[in-house]
C-alpha cells in the first residue's frame, strides 16, 4: 500500500536522520574499524595533506 | 598590538615594509632587494574585502592572493593589467553569493582565511618616498566599509591566545595527533579543501578527518592513539625528506616550476609551505637558486666565480631580473659598495661578444668590471639567488636555464 504524502515525509525524514545518525557515529568514533597500522598510515597522509592549512592559521 | 607595525599588522590590514633591509638585519631571511613588500593576512569569513590599488603607471607591480591552501587564486598586477588607472578589486570567500559592485573586479579565493603578499619595485633608497606613496594609497577594508568615511580601527587586538613570537614551523611542529587534527577539522569548515582533494577525504574519513568534525583522542584504546602519533611523527619524516629534493637540479641551479599549483602532491605543498608562505606561480617569478659551482662544490668566500650569460640568452623576463648574494643563513652580505644585488638595472657592461658576465667574489674584480661585481663575503659559504620577473616564454617551457657558475681561481 501506497503511504500517504505525510508520511512519506515522516519516512523520508526518519531515513534521513537514520543516515545522519550512521554517519554521526562513524565520524565519532571513527578509528575503531582501522588497525593500529591503517591508522598510522593514514595519520602520515592526514598530516602532509594538512599542513597548509594548519600552518595558516597560526 | 593595536596598529599596524613594522612587520606585523591585524588581520584584514595591511603592513607595509617601508625599505630594504641591509647586511645588518638579522631578522629576516632571503630578504629581496627588488620589491617592497605590503602583506596582509585576510579573513572573508563575515564579507568580502575590497582592494584598491591607484594608477601605478608603469611601475611593476603586482598583488598576489593566497589562499589557505598555500595556493594562489588569483595574482592582478603589472603584468596583466594596465597601470594607467586605478583598480578595484573585490576578494570573496567561497560561499559569499552578493551582487559584485560595479567597477569592482571579482577575486574569488576558495578559503576565507587567506593573504595577500603584495609587491611593488623599488630602485632603491631614492625611490623609497615614491613607493611609500603608493603603498599609502592601497586600500584594504570591508566591503560593507567601501565608500563610506571609514578609517582604520585603531584597537584590534590580536587574535586570542595567538602566538606572535615563536616561528610558525615550530609552532605547528609541536603539536600532537590531536590538537593537529582537530584544528585541520575544524579549519576545514570554513576552508574548504579543493574539489581535486575529493578522494584523498574520502580515503582519510574513516580516521575521522572531515570537515567540522570534532577529532578526540578520548576513549581510543592507547595503541590507536600511539599509531596516531607515530603517522604524525612520519609525516614530519617524509616532510623532511622532501626539502632535501625541492625543484628539479640543472647546472647546479635548483629550479622550481610549479610553486603555487601543487596539485594532490601533498608531501611537496607541505614542503613548500614550510619553506614559506606565498610562493609565486611561474608566470609571474622563477627563483632559480644555487649554493654550488658548475663542479658541484660549495660556493666559497675563499674563491672568486663568474657566471656568463651567452649573447642572446640573458635572463629572458619581461619586467626585470636580478642576482641576490646571500650568505649560507640567507642573510645580506656587508660590501663597500653596498650592493646585495645586481641585474638588468644596474649597469652591467657586456662583453664585446654580446655576453654578460657577473663577477662574484669578495674583492673587487677591478675598476673596469665594478659595474659587474656582485660581492661575497671573503670567507664561508654562500648562496646566490636569481629573480626574473614575468619570465618569457623559454622559462615558461624550460627551455632557458641559467649556466652553471664557474670558478675563477
Amino acid at each position: 500500500m501506497n503511504a500517504t504524502p505525510m508520511l512519506r515525509i515522516i519516512k523520508s525524514s526518519l531515513a534521513t536522520a537514520f543516515a545522519m545518525a550512521i554517519v554521526l557515529s562513524s565520524n565519532a568514533g571513527a578509528q575503531d574499524g582501522l588497525t593500529p597500522v591503517e591508522v598510522r598510515n593514514l595519520a602520515k597522509e592526514a598530516w602532509l595533506f594538512g599542513l597548509p592549512l594548519v600552518m595558516f592559521e597560526k | 598590538m593595536t596598529q599596524p607595525e613594522e612587520t606585523r599588522a591585524p588581520i584584514n590590514q595591511f603592513v607595509h615594509y617601508r625599505k630594504f633591509v641591509d647586511a645588518s638585519n638579522r631578522s629576516v631571511v632571503g630578504f629581496n632587494v627588488d620589491n617592497l613588500y605590503s602583506l596582509a593576512w585576510i579573513d572573508l569569513k563575515a564579507e568580502p574585502l575590497v582592494l584598491a590599488v591607484p594608477a601605478m603607471g608603469d611601475r611593476y607591480w603586482m598583488m598576489q592572493i593566497v589562499d589557505a591552501w598555500n595556493g594562489v587564486p588569483a595574482v592582478p598586477g603589472s603584468r596583466t593589467l594596465s597601470g594607467k588607472d586605478p583598480h578595484v578589486f573585490l576578494i570573496a570567500g567561497p560561499d559569499w553569493k552578493g551582487t559584485v559592485p560595479e567597477g569592482m573586479e571579482l577575486l574569488r579565493s576558495p578559503t576565507n582565511l587567506g593573504g595577500i603578499g603584495g609587491r611593488t619595485y623599488c630602485a632603491g633608497a631614492e625611490d623609497y618616498a615614491a613607493v611609500n606613496a603608493l603603498q599609502d594609497q592601497y586600500q584594504l577594508m570591508p566591503l560593507s566599509a567601501w565608500g563610506k568615511r571609514s578609517a582604520t580601527p585603531a584597537k584590534v587586538p590580536l587574535k586570542a591566545g595567538a602566538d606572535g613570537e615563536t616561528l610558525v614551523n615550530k609552532q605547528v611542529m609541536a603539536l600532537n595527533a590531536e590538537q593537529f587534527f582537530s584544528n585541520l577539522n575544524r579549519l576545514m569548515a570554513t576552508n574548504p579543501p579543493y574539489a581535486a582533494d575529493a578522494p584523498t577525504l574520502e580515503k582519510l574519513r574513516p580516521l575521522g578527518i572531515a570537515p567540522g568534525v570534532p577529532f578526540s583522542t578520548e576513549g581510543l584504546g592507547a595503541d590507536v592513539v600511539a599509531a596516531l602519533e607515530e603517522g604524525v611523527a612520519q609525516g614530519k619524516a617524509a616532510l623532511a625528506a622532501e626539502m632535501k629534493g625541492l625543484g628539479k637540479m640543472v647546472n647546479q641551479w635548483g629550479l622550481t616550476y610549479d610553486m603555487g599549483r601543487y596539485g594532490t602532491k601533498y608531501a611537496y605543498r607541505a614542503a613548500w609551505t614550510f619553506v614559506g608562505i606565498g610562493g609565486n606561480v611561474l608566470e609571474d617569478a622563477f627563483y632559480p637558486l644555487a649554493l654550488n659551482d658548475a663542479d658541484g662544490k660549495p660556493l666559497s668566500g675563499e674563491h672568486r666565480y663568474t657566471l656568463t650569460f651567452p649573447e642572446g640568452a640573458w635572463p629572458p623576463a619581461d619586467a626585470f631580473w636580478s642576482m641576490t648574494l646571500y650568505d649560507i643563513e640567507g642573510y645580506l652580505v656587508d660590501n663597500p659598495l653596498d650592493r646585495y644585488a645586481i641585474g638588468d638595472r644596474s649597469g652591467m657592461a657586456p662583453g664585446p661578444d654580446g655576453s654578460l658576465t657577473i663577477y662574484i667574489q669578495g674583492e673587487s674584480p677591478g675598476k673596469d668590471k665594478e659595474a659587474n661585481w656582485l660581492p661575497a663575503p671573503k670567507t664561508g659559504s654562500f648562496k646566490v639567488a636569481l629573480r626574473l620577473y614575468a619570465p618569457q616564454k623559454s622559462v615558461l617551457n624550460e627551455d632557458w636555464v641559467p649556466p652553471a657558475i664557474q670558478r675563477a681561481d
